[in-house]
């Protein structure tokens, strides 16, 4: 008899859009929808009277469909609250990743060892990148998904693949240049020492150009 | 007596989170706990149900799985994040001074 309530709200989703949503939906529907029917037997109610009843309750799906589909976003207000928060925790991450680069300085200037001020600058950088971490890991993530038709879809997935592309070249870019100017620095100036902070400085463009694309894409 | 059901509708949102503080669920069961709790007075039809669902997803308050149902076919359930539990005290909050205006004013 389940299976006359698969059929039937199969049927219901016969003119819906083709997409991962929909079919979600419709399992959702179909779970519940079994669970209900279930009860409503328990309850001392015809199988016929019952499909009946679980039939109608699930309403019409194009409208359903259509509800779900129009944008309708709630707590604005707090959505952007979370959006402060993460322009917050970056601002201040990149402060102390500059803070670093100046403790670093000013530690060297003082004529401290060389372990004192490699110990204050991975301090500084690594508190940072603690927070950062930290809050990128917490944040909810806003799923979206696709509604739209196959086509779009491939088409969208295939934009994706050529950021992807993209993406891959600026890195492999940065970090061939950021060895070069590593070992440029190293030899010509003899700063074996301090040098390696160029790597920091290039994990740092690398974040910088990730969340630029980011931005760029939404 | 009638019920203003479009006063419960603005909390459809809160009522929701609030079944699922008590843990990971899917949507005839809340449906279910909200017929039992209200004695059969109040029920959300299944457009609100989902569209509920889909708008705290959407804002992050509330995540979704699929697990086991029944009779085998997959079932969604949905877990409330911290997010949504910070949204439900921020909810109640409301409806609390909401609510005592309310008594003060009718």
């Amino acid at each position: 008899m389940n299976e006359k309530i698969r059929k039937e709200v199969n049927i219901l989703f016969e003119n819906a859009p083709n997409t991962k949503r929909a079919n979600d939906l419709k399992d959702e529907i179909i779970s519940n929808a079994e669970d209900k029917y279930e009860d409503l037997l328990k309850q001392g109610k015809k199988e016929e009277e019952a499909l009946k009843t679980v039939l109608q309750e699930i309403g019409d799906v194009d409208e359903l469909i259509e509800e779900l589909n129009r944008n309708n976003p709630i707590h604005t207000e707090y959505a952007l609250e979370a959006k402060k928060k993460t322009g917050l925790v970056v601002s201040i991450c990149v402060g102390l990743y500059i803070l670093s680069v100046i403790t670093c300085v000013v530690l060297e200037e003082l004529g401290l060892p060389d372990f004192v001020t490699a110990s204050g600058f991975l301090a500084v950088a690594g508190v940072s990148t603690c927070i950062l971490i930290y809050h990128f890991m917490t944040k909810p993530k806003y799923t979206k998904y696709e509604d739209t038709m196959v086509e779009e879809f491939k088409e969208w997935k295939g934009k994706k693949d050529k950021n992807k592309e993209i993406k891959k070249a600026i890195d492999s870019i940065l970090w061939t240049l950021t060895v070069i100017i590593y070992l440029i620095i190293s030899f010509t100036f003899g700063i074996w020492y301090i040098s390696w902070i160029v790597f920091f400085i290039a994990t740092l463009i690398e974040n910088i150009i990730k969340l630029m694309f980011k931005l760029w894409e939404e | 007596m009638s019920i203003r059901a479009d006063v419960i509708r603005g909390h459809t949102e809160t009522i929701i989170l609030a079944h699922l503080m008590k843990g990971n669920s899917y949507g005839y069961e809340i449906n279910k706990s909200i017929k039992e709790k209200t004695e059969n007075r109040y029920e959300l039809n299944d457009a609100t149900l989902y569209c509920a669902f889909r708008r705290l997803e959407e804002a992050g308050y509330i995540i979704s799985f699929w697990g086991e149902g029944n009779s085998g076919a997959r079932r969604r359930y949905y877990s409330i994040t911290n997010e949504g539990i910070e949204f439900y005290k921020k909810s109640i909050q409301e409806w609390n001074l909401t609510k005592e205006l309310i008594d003060k004013l009718i």
